[in-house]
């Protein structure tokens, strides 16, 4: 009899374990699963905004005039000469106004015509830049323009 | 013993209902104000395609080009730009700041927003110089009243 009930009650407090168990560990995927979503929509949606703004601060750079001259042209020119040193204090003020992270890098091929000091990597916007023509050529080549930013 | 395994498995049960109830409720606010950010995201591209405020020649309009003229139109009434980009459960201001100057244009303007987001654009002035600038749209209420 009395084996019986210290049987009966080891079994029950196994069974009341095993369910406390169970249950922590339900209660930890609903929580889990719900912090897994959160973070899934805000990534979505703070990903399209920024990344948005990262296209339209490339545009707004590029449509924007310095000295009368489009700066998608002076950019062309520059590139085309070798030399964009004079160009490139023009491009880090437009960009530090366009950019609200501060963190860019705009380079065409392996040549940074500006950045600031960081290493952004989130963001990445390109658009052709037409170079001018070569005397002697037929044709006018294009080159692909990268705004990195955070 | 058996009493308390009982009361131990409803209170479980208990527990894991307002667990999932309080998660789906917190999920459903936070999709809510993403959609607010997104929402706005949308509007912004409208806007920023828009004749009423972008610049225009014969080749079309250009995209992301505010232009003077436009703006100083749209703030005396800016009924020309809510009118064309109109949204029935969105209530939106418009603030355009030049960046490299100090100009800059209210379109209407809300003293209570839920959501204030910026967006770089250009501007062009009759001259034809070109700067950079940004443009800020706020939500206010009623915001998604359907």
């Amino acid at each position: 009899m009395e084996l019986n009930r210290s049987k009966g009650f080891i079994i029950s407090s196994s069974v009341l374990i095993v369910m406390f168990i169970i249950a922590s560990v339900v209660m930890l995927g609903i929580i889990g699963f719900v912090l897994f979503l959160k973070v899934h929509i805000y990534n979505i949606a703070q990903y399209e905004y920024s990344y948005n703004n990262a296209q339209l601060a490339l545009m707004a750079l590029l449509s924007s005039t310095y000295d009368g001259e489009r700066v998608s042209n002076l950019i062309g020119e520059c590139y085309a000469a070798g030399d964009c040193s004079d160009i490139k204090q023009v491009l880090e003020q437009k960009l530090e106004a366009l950019v609200e992270s501060k963190c860019y890098k705009l380079s065409i091929s392996s040549t940074v015509l500006a950045s600031a000091d960081c290493e952004p990597t989130q963001y990445v916007s390109t658009a052709r830049i037409a170079l001018p023509y070569k005397s002697g050529s037929s044709s006018s080549s294009v080159e692909v323009l990268k705004l990195v930013n955070d | 013993m058996y009493i308390l395994l009982g009361f131990f498995t409803i209170v479980v049960i208990v527990a894991i209902i307002i667990v999932l109830l309080r998660g789906i409720l917190d999920v459903r606010n936070y999709i809510e104000e993403n959609r607010l950010l997104i929402d706005t995201t949308n509007l912004a591209q409208v806007l920023l395609s828009s004749d009423k405020l972008c610049y225009a020649d014969e080749s079309g309009i250009h995209r992301g080009v505010f232009y003077e003229e436009k703006l100083e139109a749209a703030e005396d009434d800016p009924n020309v730009v809510f009118s064309d980009v109109y949204n029935p459960e969105v209530i939106y201001s418009l603030y355009v700041e030049d960046k490299e100057d100090d100009n800059s244009w209210y379109v209407s303007d809300l003293e209570e927003t839920i959501i204030e987001k910026t967006f770089p654009i250009a501007i062009r002035y009759t001259n034809g110089e070109t700067h950079v600038g940004m443009m800020t749209i706020k939500i206010g209420e009623p915001y998604g009243i359907e």
